[in-house]
Formats: structure tokens, sequence, C-alpha cells
């Protein structure tokens, strides 16, 4: 990282896992049972991380409930467009992301979960 | 904003070198090896553009810069060196290296840093997330070795194996620790060709910040164990953890599997 205040993506070696992102997505969705990965940090203290129901999110939208996706989390829609755009080589293979913006955006995707599971 | 003849990334007021491509700066100040500031991100990829000999090990590079530790010549600053065929490395009058026989896994610290070209094998780039899970992998499946068995035991005979399979996990865990302190590398890694190193050092971290750094795999696991997954996108192939006590994870060859670190 040359500078403090953007972080330096490699988006290069982002392909496979973009794959199985939208390959486990849509084998999630036609699971019978809604199987996500426990959130470590809910499970031991209840408090959900910015991350939590980005796997139910994109599980959501692979049925074509998108309402239900964006309510789980809007982070897995932009995770979901993130690897679409990867396998679809629309992404430069190096991206300079301010800090601010991912702690704001981070921020809201916590306040988000925050409030979905009534913390506050 | 300057930016690099090389590649054109973005530089900052005090480089004196490209923290992409290591070419040096226009304009900046000459650096030897033994006074070159440590470049940015610490890191400084291997430079040049001929393709690296196919050498089955480790092998003190020939006098041509892209394919070994090369410091560069005090002209050129540090990292880059056009036109010019630095000594290699272990040739630097009274370092006493033996050319042809280094220890496995070794890796000379460089000036300002940790910084180093890239050997015909690959030895000294950034390590990719796949050989990390998997040196990661074998590690675990150690330690699942000794535990399995008495957590079994524990649950089926005697409550007691329980916490002692929990205590003996634990026990491991800061012996593979140790070991990533002392020389660099768990089991795992050494059989994945792996190499744990300060970033700015270029050197082994030693056990007591090597435990700091299996405690701050916390973090990794905390936010949907996201942060292991960190080294795919991360441009210094970082976990939260590895930014936490500032190392990073790169190639070496790989080694035959043992429990202990081989003598050196």
């Amino acid at each position: 990282m040359s500078t403090a205040s953007a972080y330096e993506v490699d988006l290069g070696g982002l392909t496979v896992p973009s794959a199985l992102v939208l390959g486990g997505g849509l084998v999630l969705a036609h699971l019978p049972a809604d199987v996500g990965v426990p959130c470590p940090l809910r499970t031991l203290t209840g408090v959900p991380c910015p991350f939590c129901g980005v796997t139910t999110s994109i599980r959501q939208a692979f049925l074509g409930r998108f309402h239900a996706a964006v309510a789980a989390a809007p982070l897995g829609l932009v995770v979901m467009a993130g690897a679409l755009a990867t396998l679809l080589r629309l992404t430069p293979s190096e991206l300079r992301i301010p800090r601010w913006a991912i702690v704001a955006g981070l921020g809201a995707e916590w306040v988000f979960e925050l409030f979905r599971f009534h913390l506050l | 904003m300057a930016v690099c003849t090389q590649c054109a990334s973005e530089l900052g007021p005090d480089d004196t070198v490209c923290a992409r491509c290591g070419a040096p700066v226009a304009g900046a100040p000459a650096a030897g090896p033994g006074a070159a500031p440590p470049p940015p991100g610490g890191f400084v990829p291997p430079s040049g553009s001929a393709p690296p000999p196919a050498s089955p090990g480790f092998v003190p590079p020939p006098p041509a810069p892209p394919t070994g530790y090369a410091p560069a010549p005090p002209p050129a600053g540090y990292g880059q060196a056009p036109g010019a065929a630095p000594p290699p490395y272990g040739a630097a009058p009274g370092y006493g290296q033996m050319p042809g026989a280094p220890p496995p896994g070794y890796m000379p610290p460089m000036a300002g840093g940790y910084v180093q070209g890239a050997g015909g094998d690959g030895t000294g780039l950034l390590a990719t997330w796949g050989n990390r899970a998997l040196g990661f992998l074998v590690d675990v499946a150690l330690i699942l070795v000794v535990e399995l068995p008495l957590y079994i035991v524990g649950v089926a005979v005697a409550r007691g194996f329980v916490y002692l399979s929990e205590l003996a996990g634990l026990a491991i865990g800061i012996w593979f620790a140790v070991q990533l302190g002392q020389t660099g590398a768990t089991p795992g890694m050494r059989m994945m060709g792996l190499r744990c190193v300060g970033q700015q050092s270029g050197q082994p971290i030693g056990p007591g910040l090597a435990i700091v750094r299996a405690i701050a795999h916390i973090v990794d696991n905390i936010i949907c164990f996201v942060g292991w997954f960190f080294p795919l996108w991360d441009k210094d192939h970082q976990t939260l953890a590895d930014k936490i006590v500032s190392t990073v994870v790169v190639r070496t060859p790989a080694q035959p599997f043992s429990l202990t670190p081989p003598a050196a």
C-alpha cells in the first residue's frame, strides 16, 4: 500500500472465488434448508458482525427474492455484483478503494445488521 | 502526484522506489544496499522482465537482476538494476554465505527491510492463498490427530479427557506458533514451501510475536471468517492477523514433512 488513504485491492486472483460465490449461492438456493455460516461474533456475544447475513442474502437472491436478500444484508448483493463483474472481466485488475469508503460502507452495513437484530 | 515510469503506479512524495514494481524513482536520492529506506508497503515484488530459470530449489542468484536476491547497485537505487548486473547476494565480500548451499528456507536480509527478488522457483514471492490454506490444513490435521482421539475418549469414557484434548490442542498450537516465530514456518508451512516473516525486517518474527499473531487470528474468525480470505484480494496477501503484527508469507522451497524444524 503506497498511501494510507486507500486500500489497494488485487482483483487478479478473484476469478475462482467469484465463481465459487455464485456457484455456491446457486447450490445453497436449491438445498432444502437454509444453510449458512454461523457468525462467530453473534454466536459468542449475540452481536452480529458487518458481514452477517451475506450468505442468506445471496441465497435469497438466487431464489429471486430480492426484497428478502436486501433485508438480510445489502452487502450480499454487492458481493454478488462484484463476483459477476469479476467473472465478466468488467473490473480492473487492481483497485484503490478510499479507506473512508470502506469504513463508511461496512459501518452502514453493521448499523443495518444491528437494527435487523433489534440491537439498535 | 508523481507516477512510476515503469508501471504508472502512484508514488508517494518520499518514495525512492516504486512500491509496485520496485523501479527507482527518477530524481530520487541514490541509495545503496545499506542505506535504502524501506518501501511504503514493505514489500517490493521482483522486477525485471526476463523469464526466471527453472531451478529445482533455492539457488543463490547468478549475477543477473531478475532471478534472485540481488541488491541494486548504489547509483540505481534499490530494487531495480536496469542495464546493470549487481553481484549475487551470496557473493558479497565478507558475507560468509556459501554459494549453492544455503540452509533451507534461507532468506537474506535486504537493505532497508524485507525486500527480495524471486528465485527461479518463485522464492521470495508472496505466497498464494491456496498454498497457505493447504499448509494451514496440514497443521490443523496434525493437531486433530492428537486432539480428536482424546476428545472421543473424553466423551465416551471420562470427561477429563475432553479437557486434556483441549489442553493438548492448545499446547501443539503454541508449539507451532513458536516454530513459526523462530524459523518462519510451521510443519504445514514447511511442507508447502511457505515462510512467515516481518514485513519490514524480512526475518522470522520471534516466538512472542508469533503467539500474538496466532491470537490475532481471532479477528479473522470473528467477522464470519472473512479475515482468512483477505489474502485473496489484499495487495500484500495478508490476513488481518498479518496486518496486526505486520507480517507477510512468502514462498520458499518446500521441504519434506517434519514435525520439528530441520537442523540448519
